[in-house]
């Protein structure tokens, strides 16, 4: 992936009015030193590869205007300059050429930069800037295009966010971090997607357990249904019944009448037969007496004779005694006391003897009295009684008769009934219609728990994708925290890996740059890229305590080593880096660089590659090239091939 | 005369006793003592030759009380003058008076069955008013 600088043509840049400077990539040694003195225009060159790349990025369009050739400026104050520049990349050839002008109003000029033009092997490519992103990213351009005084900047600012955004650049680990990123924000994304999920998926067993309900509910109206149309077809053929029966009924009401009259005659019939039947018993009951009156009447007759005996000798005593008793005399033979009073002894005799006789006389009289009146008994007349027994009997056997006739035609017909039946017949409509009204309501009430059924089925179905999303974003959530994790991880490992090949890379220039090879073993490179150099006792030193020559071998070996990792292996383009330095680090680092895997440019003065150095590593340099100026009023510089 | 004592119960023979059933079942009487009564009453008045009636199996049927007060008096009338007709002795006593009226209730049942043999309750009753009139 090395790219390599094939050719830079400059026109109207700065000094250079129409230069084209050529490296020759044919070769195996990749190092080119561009000779100029101070002033003739060495940083030009840099600054015009730099502007060509990143164009108002690089240089502001103020800053632009002092990069028109001055010269050719005065000819033409709309003039127009531009920069070319041809790289390699592994056999494809890349034309990135910007160009801008100048203008003038009025008093004013400015500098309008046009947007690089990206070629690939003769074809323009849409997207220039992100193609020459591609190719050398700007964040990394100061690993690849350099001064010293750069370098000086970076042995100062390791330690600065930009430098760390930049070594990060160069290791892809902001790629990585966005990786990371994305996919954290897409498992955030997919969490929350599958966290609504969840709450759908309850909502799910929501709806789930609701539709059973319902589901439960519809069965049960199903059954009350069913039950009530069969109370229904019930109460219907009731009321059928019933109102063929009141119908009929209707028809026999005149017949229905009639057996009312006959039931209650019959009735009456029925409790004068019975009183008929009843006293032909009680006169059965005496039935004796006519058949015995001859015998009672004798009685009688022998005890009435036997009571006027008695009843005559009662009257005669007393008759006496009220004589004996008496003052006055009728017959005037007074009898005397002795006799009165052997004659009241006497008849008090008679009536102590005779009191006995009174009373059997007193129960035989009340005898003789009874049997008396039962001789008078008249015995009943039960010819007619019989007669008017019978035909009563007779009577209600024709009423009981005409009766069975109706009852028979009215088919067991009653009043009670009749008189009912069209309140049975409201009532078996009502209960029709009450029947009918419950099945409608439990058709509305089905109608709705169906209705609420298909909602809810629906609303399940539509969850129910929603859980399939739930299992596709569970799964996307366990990919997307698998790629989280996977990018934290490659970041870490990335990190880790890179950081030591980076280690190995600058650890191994550094030793080649550094005075102290021996001492200075190593170079670690920290978790925010700060660096420290392993001492021989295994210590880290600060690069803070290092003198600023160490420090700018440190940076260049740093810088080095990050181009080596970059990927790109892109030209390092150095401009006058040595000239500072004391002859240890100048030398040192003169001779890694044949080491460098990249293209090395370096604009050089005599001071930055004195001749025994550049003998030192003669054999390595491709070409020498010379900025020579021209006439003293012209402002121009050339470059030419020196060796 | 002697009385009945309305205590006293009435005791038909088992064959008078079915006889009066099937006259009550008939209807030809309300009450089976009332046919006992004018069966006694049929023979006093045609003043059957009557005989003891043996004691054993009878059966107490109601008391006497229950027969109506002028039908006592005229069965006693009627036993005291057919036994006074027929030289035979006044009872002795009311009892003996009730052994008599049953002798002449169980002789007259006799005849009346014959008598109302084929009939009907109500044949029965018609001739009661025959017999009676």
């Amino acid at each position: 992936m090395a790219l390599k600088l094939k050719s830079i043509r400059l026109k109207n840049w700065k000094c250079y009015q129409n230069e084209e400077i050529e490296f020759n990539l044919d070769t195996q040694q990749h190092i080119w030193i561009v000779f100029g003195q101070n002033g003739f225009g060495k940083t030009s060159i840099l600054e015009a590869i730099q502007w060509c790349l990143y164009g108002g990025d690089e240089l502001k369009s103020s800053a632009l205007l002092d990069s028109f050739n001055r010269i050719v400026l005065k000819k033409d104050p709309n003039l127009e300059l531009s920069v070319q520049l041809k790289f390699d990349r592994n056999g494809d050839i890349y034309d990135i050429s910007r160009t801008a002008k100048r203008v003038v109003r009025g008093i004013t000029a400015s500098a309008q930069t046009n947007e690089a033009i990206v070629q690939q092997n003769g074809i323009n490519q849409p997207y220039s800037r992100e193609c020459i992103e591609e190719l050398l990213p700007r964040a990394c351009k100061d690993f690849f295009f350099f001064d010293g005084v750069e370098i000086k900047r970076y042995a100062q600012r390791l330690h600065t966010k930009e430098t760390l955004d930049a070594i990060e650049r160069i290791l892809g680990i902001p790629e990585l971090r966005n990786l990371r990123e994305d996919s954290g924000r897409a498992l955030q994304s997919i969490e929350k997607k599958l966290k609504d999920a969840a709450s759908i998926n309850e909502s799910l067993n929501q709806v789930t357990s609701k539709l059973e309900e319902v589901q439960e509910k519809i069965e049960i109206k199903k059954e009350q249904l069913q039950k009530a149309k069969e109370e229904y077809q019930a109460a219907l053929e009731i009321q059928k019944g019933t109102e063929e029966r009141a119908s009929q009924i209707e028809e026999l009401r005149d017949k229905l009448k009639d057996m009312n009259n006959l039931e209650s005659n019959k009735s009456r019939k029925q409790e004068e037969w019975s009183e008929a039947k009843k006293q032909v018993e009680r006169d059965l009951e005496q039935a004796p007496i006519p058949l015995l009156l001859e015998f009672v009447r004798g009685v009688a007759e022998d005890m009435q004779s036997t009571t006027m005996i008695t009843a005559r000798r009662s009257g005669s005593v007393s008759q006496l005694r009220e004589i004996l008793e008496s003052e006055a005399c009728v017959c005037g033979r007074c009898i005397d006391e002795s006799s009165r009073i052997y004659i009241l002894q006497e008849l008090q005799r008679l009536e102590t003897s005779g009191a006995s006789r009174t009373k059997d006389a007193l129960q035989q009289d009340d005898l003789r009295d009874r049997l008396v009146t039962l001789s008078r008994f008249k015995t009943p007349d039960f010819d007619s009684l019989l007669l008017r027994r019978d035909r009563l009997r007779e009577e209600l056997d024709q009423i009981e008769k005409a009766a069975y006739r109706l009852k028979k035609e009215t088919q067991g017909l009653n009043q009670e009934e009749a008189e009912d039946i069209w309140k049975k017949v409201g009532e078996s409509q009502q209960k029709v219609r009450e029947h009918q009204q419950k099945i409608d309501r439990l058709k509305g009430e089905s109608a709705v728990l169906l209705q609420q059924e298909n909602e809810l089925r629906r609303e399940m179905e539509e969850l129910a994708s929603c859980n399939e999303e739930t299992a596709n974003l569970a799964r996307q959530v366990t990919l997307a925290d698998g790629l989280h994790q996977a990018a934290k991880e490659l970041i870490e490992w990335r990190i880790t890996e890179r950081k030591k090949t980076i280690e190995e890379q600058t650890s191994k220039i550094h030793r080649s740059v550094t005075n102290k090879p021996e001492e200075y073993v190593g170079v670690e490179i920290r978790e925010d890229y700060t660096l420290g150099i392993k001492n021989a006792t295994g210590e880290i030193i600060n690069p803070e305590t290092l003198s600023a020559g160490e420090k700018e071998a440190l940076a260049f070996a740093f810088i080095a080593g990050l181009n080596l990792e970059s990927g790109t292996a892109a030209p390092l383009i150095m401009d006058t880096p040595f000239g500072h330095l004391d002859t240890g680090h100048q030398r040192n680092l003169i001779n890694a660089l044949p080491d460098l895997p990249s293209q090395v440019i370096v604009l050089a003065t005599d001071r930055d590659f004195p001749d025994y150095l550049l003998q030192g590593v003669r054999s390595h340099v491709t070409g020498i090239l010379k900025i020579k100026r021209l006439g003293a009023t012209e402002d121009a510089s050339t470059v030419e091939v020196a060796e | 005369m002697k009385h009945i004592d309305p205590q006293a119960t009435i005791r038909p023979t088992p064959q008078a006793k079915g006889y009066l059933d099937a006259l009550k079942k008939n209807s030809a009487f309300g009450r089976m003592v009332d046919a006992y009564v004018f069966a006694a009453a049929y023979a006093l008045k045609n003043n059957v030759e009557i005989s003891p009636v043996p004691a054993r199996g009878r059966e107490d049927l109601v008391y006497m009380g229950i027969v109506d007060e002028d039908v006592r008096l005229a069965l006693e009338a009627g036993v005291h003058t057919v036994l006074k007709r027929n030289g035979k002795p006044e009872p002795k006593d009311s009892r003996e008076v009730l052994d008599i009226v049953t002798q002449y209730a169980e002789a007259g049942l006799k005849l009346l069955k014959e008598r109302w043999q084929g009939k009907t309750g109500v044949q029965i009753q018609d001739d009661i008013r025959k017999i009676i009139s």
